[in-house]
This record gives structure tokens, sequence and C-alpha cells, in this order.
């Protein structure tokens, strides 16, 4: 607080700033947790119409009913996460590599390859998916968990390449020197040196791939052609069905994954940074 | 202890004409510590990092041991090189530092703590395992860094500027530990240095490159004394050169016949060197340290000359004299208390005794 060490008459303006940081906060907060406040409250609900401000009557039965063998739940959540684990490891074995040659090394042309990079970012994804539906119906890619992961790569490889290009651009290369001349042999230097240096940025870009990912409604829905039932086509189901009750209970589940994320990368982003860029620079 | 030979190596970078290293030879006795002296971009971390493994020559060869290492990955050669800037692992406290070569040997972890411990003590870096390394002064991260090399026990150490990055009291005692270490141990070692003073202070031989060619590996008086040439002169701090010739044992200058020393005779002091170095005829040029210079000799002394005296500068311990010689400028030195008195303008009478004169390839 840079305030503390003022001279007196600084002290009031301090205080505003100080307060302006609170109300902030504050706003921000009640924006992103007020839209889930309905959710939570349809799902416990068994009845609540239009002026009530809450419902008339409370119960259990959205829950008893998603938690069901009829509900499909855990066949979707299964379907989810798997997509979401394989996709992830896709984009660290693709972007790892392509991060490390856009982050190290110039060559020409590459202003062009980062723009191609970002296409699927700027381009809609439906717009993409169309044209990929009947080169995928060729492939026999539709209608499977193959092609949905295929499809999901589309947007997450971009957030990845994009991610550890920059971890790289911070890297110093002659740490990788060092290790060497301290006997380390190639393996060695990407277990015990590369990967404890890029590591935060990787889980970053991990945790990104993996929400993007799980998040995915209509690459899903076109590839997978209403066979893989991901959380979110289940999701749409009951809400288009105006099913408020069972949607509040399922979307409750669906966002679990990126508060528990949100929560994990806040206190580890915020514990350390990317060391190794700043240390052993002259 | 190791034997390192380099021979003719030389270093082309990629999409440039004039290589980085030319064809250099040199060998490093066992147990040595040498230096390899000059100015940034004159090859010398080319060099180490040929040494090291880290970086392939365009041709040349280089052996340790009499057996050549140019095939082996950097982890097989026994070289290991401490950077300039120290690269400690910032994700790893500093015995972990200290204790990664070893545990990249898959050492038991018993064996790493206890080597670790012992080269904290050596170091002078007790309880200190434990620390991360930006918590460390710049000092203490160097003496990790040489730590974590000598752990290796390698068969050649390479050290990238060891003393460049620290305060001037702090290399001092950078200067003893190092040379401690190294006699203790008895690790052939070669270090790279733009400071000269560096060179001189620690290393047993010194080796000066410039652009990329090794003019001279002496020992570090050599250099004050028995130059191979003028441009190692200067960078030593040779400021007088006389061009002349020499015919019969004279050299013949502009501002007349000057004496040289004899066969038999002994030419710059100390080097132990007959006469005035391989020049016997022909052009050359003269040089004679500014320390050497006699202002205002006694009537009989040899190879008197008369000059201007341009400016003086005082030094503290001593002073400056520039003295204007025709249209050479020549700078002698001597103790503050003798050149009192002197003004600017003044003419004077210089002798250039003659066992103080190098000659130096015209």
């Amino acid at each position: 607080m840079a305030g503390q060490h003022d001279k007196a008459p600084a002290r009031p303006v301090a205080q505003f700033w100080t307060g302006l940081r609170f109300l902030s906060a504050a706003l921000l907060l009640i924006w992103l947790v007020l839209p889930l406040l309905p959710l939570a409250i349809w799902s416990f609900a068994k009845g609540w119409f239009f002026p009530d401000l809450l419902p008339a009557r409370w119960g259990l039965h959205a829950w008893d009913y998603i938690l069901s063998d009829t509900a499909g739940l855990f066949d979707s959540l299964g379907q989810s996460l798997v997509i979401a684990l394989v996709v992830v490891l896709v984009s660290v074995l693709v972007g790892l590599p392509a991060g490390r040659a856009l982050g190290f090394y110039q060559f020409r042309g590459k202003q062009l390859v980062e723009l191609i990079i970002l296409a699927p970012l700027i381009v809609p994804g439906i717009a993409v998916v169309m044209g990929l539906h009947t080169l995928f119906i060729g492939l026999g890619l539709t209608n499977n968990m193959a092609g949905v992961m295929l499809v999901h790569l589309i947007p997450t490889l971009p957030y990845m390449i994009l991610v550890m290009a920059g971890v790289f651009a911070n890297y110093d290369i002659a740490f990788e020197q060092q290790a060497r001349a301290l006997g380390a042999s190639r393996i060695q230097v990407w277990l015990f040196v590369m990967l404890p240096s890029i590591l935060p940025g990787l889980i970053a870009g991990s945790l990104f791939a993996f929400l993007v990912s799980w998040s995915q409604y209509i690459l899903t829905l076109m590839i997978g052609g209403g066979r893989v039932i991901t959380l979110p086509l289940l999701l749409f189901n009951f809400a288009t069905a105006g099913r408020h009750d069972i949607t509040g209970a399922l979307a409750l589940i669906y966002i679990l994954p990126g508060v528990v994320i949100l929560l994990a990368m806040a206190g580890y982003l915020s514990g350390r940074g990317p060391e190794l860029s700043r240390a052993g620079r002259p | 202890m190791t034997q390192v030979t380099l021979d003719d190596l030389t270093k082309t970078y990629p999409g440039q004409v004039t290589p980085a290293l030319h064809a250099l030879s040199l060998e490093i006795r066992s147990g040595e510590l040498a230096a390899l002296l000059g100015p940034s971009g004159s090859g010398k971390t080319s060099c180490l990092k040929i040494i090291a493994g880290l970086l392939s020559p365009s041709s040349g060869d280089l052996r340790f041991d009499g057996q050549p290492v140019l095939q082996l990955p950097p982890e097989q050669r026994g070289a290991v090189m401490v950077f300039q800037n120290h690269l400690l692992f910032p994700f790893m406290n500093v015995a972990e530092n200290i204790g990664f070569g070893l545990k990249m040997r898959r050492a038991n972890k018993a064996e790493i703590d206890r080597k670790v411990a012992e080269m904290l003590a050596l170091v002078r870096l007790p309880d200190m395992g434990a620390r991360r390394p930006a918590e460390l002064s710049g000092g203490q991260q160097q003496r990790v860094a040489l730590a974590r090399a000598l752990i290796l026990r390698p068969r050649l150490l390479l050290l990238d500027e060891p003393l460049s990055n620290l305060d001037a009291h702090l290399r001092l005692e950078m200067r003893d530990l190092i040379r401690k270490l190294q006699k203790e141990l008895g690790i052939t070692t070669l270090f790279v240095t733009h400071d000269q003073q560096e060179a001189v202070m620690l290393a047993d031989r010194v080796g000066l490159l410039l652009e990329g060619r090794l003019k001279q590996f002496d020992r570090p008086e050599a250099f004050y004394q028995s130059p191979a040439d003028q441009a190692t002169s200067a960078f030593f701090g040779g400021r007088n050169f006389i061009p002349g010739t020499v015919i019969s044992g004279r050299f013949e200058s502009p501002f007349g016949q000057l004496e040289l020393p004899g066969q038999a005779e002994t030419g710059q002091a100390e080097t132990g060197q007959a006469g005035t170095g391989p020049i016997k005829k022909g052009p050359a040029i003269l040089t004679v340290r500014p320390e050497n210079i006699v202002i205002n000799p006694p009537k009989d002394a040899e190879n008197r000359l008369n000059v201007r005296l341009n400016r003086m500068v005082y030094l503290g311990t001593h002073s400056e004299a520039h003295l204007q010689l025709g249209e050479l400028t020549l700078t002698a030195t001597a103790p503050a208390a003798a050149l009192a008195g002197l003004a600017a303008g003044d003419a004077l009478q210089i002798s250039l005794p003659k066992h103080a004169l190098w000659l130096l390839p015209g």
C-alpha cells in the first residue's frame, strides 16, 4: 500500500483509493456470484412462480433425479472428463514444442504462423465446424469420441500454444546449457530444468484448455451427432425442456471444475510466477 | 588432472565471413590455472563453449590427455562450465543446486548430502543449504555456482568471467578462494575474462585473444616485459612505440641511433629472456614501459633523447609525464616526488635504458 508511507495530507486520498478497491472487489464478487444464486435456489425448489421472491415449497427431487440412473449424469460427466483430459494431454504435447519454437526462434513467416494459429479463435466455431463436418463424415470421425476430441483441439490449441510461447519468450535457454555443462543429458535437462521452469505456465495453459473443452457445446453437438452427450449437451436438453430445477442442479455440477480451477489458480499463480525469467539475467 | 590440447580450433558462425575463433592452438598443462583474455567479441566464450561441448567448432581438434573429445556430448567429457551470471536454478534451494550434477549422475542421496555439506563448508557457506538462490548476494551466488561445479571433481573446470560480476572487495576474496580450491583439488582450470587485471592476478598463464586470434600464451609477466606485438603490448598498457629499423645490433630511429642490449645481456628486466626478442634485423617497433623511462638521467646514461613535457598527470602514488618526441608521444611514470617541479613546456632529457628495451614486429 503506497499510501501508508505518505505524509499526513495524503491520507484521505489513500483512504479513498482503499475504499474504491473494496467497492470494486465487492461489485465483482456480486457480479460473478449473483447469477449463480437463482440456479442454486432452483435446484432446491418445488415450484417457483412469478411474484414470489423465494420458492413456495422446497425439495430435493431435482437432486434425486439427476443422481438417478435415468438422468445419464454420470455417463455425461465421464465423457466430458475423458474428452477434456485427452484434449489437455494432446494440447500439451503439441503446444509445448510449438510454443517453444515460437518463443525461442526467429524465422521467416513467424508472424504469419502466429496469425494462422490464432485464426480458430477469430473465426466463429460454428463456421469452422460446418466445413469440418463433411470432412469428418468422410473420415468416419463423426458420432464418436475421437472426432469430438479432435474438434475440441481447434479452440484449445491456440490458447495452449500462445501461453507456452509467452512462457518460453521469458525463459533463458542458458539454464539448459548450464545443466548440460553440469553433466545432464538432454532428457534430464527437459525433466529437471525445463519442466520445473515452465510448470506454472504449463499448468495455467492446461487449465485453460480443460475449461475450453469442458464448456464446448456447438462443436460437440455437430461432430458428436447426438451420440456423444457431454455435460453441456445434457444441460441444454433440460434447459430447453423448461426443467429449471434440474437445469439448476446440473449447472451447479457443471461449474464445479471452473470454480475449483479458479481457486487453485489464484493461489498458485499469486504464490509463484515464472521465476526463471527473472533470475539469472545479467 | 587433465592436460588439454586445442588444435587449430576454428569457429565460424553461420552467415558470417570472419571466424569468431581463428585456428586457436593452445596447450594447458595438467593442474594449471590458465586464462583466455580478450575484449568482448574476441571469441573467448565461444572457445569455452566448444571445450564444454555446448558448441561445435567448424574445424580443428580438441584433446583431453591426448584423447579426442569433440565427438563426446557434454555430459561425457568431464569438462564443467560455470557461466558468468551464475545461473543457479531458481526453483531449487542452494543444496539442491550444488547437488544437481551428482543427481544427474544418479548418485545416491546419502552421498549427495554428504558431499554437498562438504562443498558448502569449502566455499564457506555452511547453513546456507536451505536458502533460495535469490536470497543470496552476488558473491555468495558465485560461490554456490563454483561449488556446484567442483562437487563433480571435473577433469577440466571452465569459468566464464568468474570475477567480473563482483564488487572490488569481493573480487580479491573470490580470487583467493578460486586459487586455493584450484590448487588444493588440482583441477585443470581455464577461465575467460575481458579484464587484464583479473587474468594477471589469477592465472598461471594467460592467452591473449584479439579478434579471434591467439596473440600470445605466456606467464602474466611476459605480457609486460616481452609482448608479442604492438596490439598485445597496448592491451597491457604499453604506450611507447617508436618505429625504426634494426641494423647490426642497433636501432635506427627518426630520433637517432639507440643502443640495444647484446645477445648475452638480459633484455627487459626479469624476463630471463636474452636480448630484445626474436627480431634481429629489419623494420621493428621499439617499446619501453612507462615506468622504465628515466627522466633527467645522469650525463653518462645510455640512449638519451631530448623531449618536451606536454602535460603532467598526478595519480596519487606516482605521476605520469606525457612527453613529446617529434611526432610521437611517450609516457613516463615516476614517483610523484621525483617529478615535482616540472612544468608543461619544459625541455627535458630522458634515457631509455638498454635493459628495458623490447622489439616488436614492425
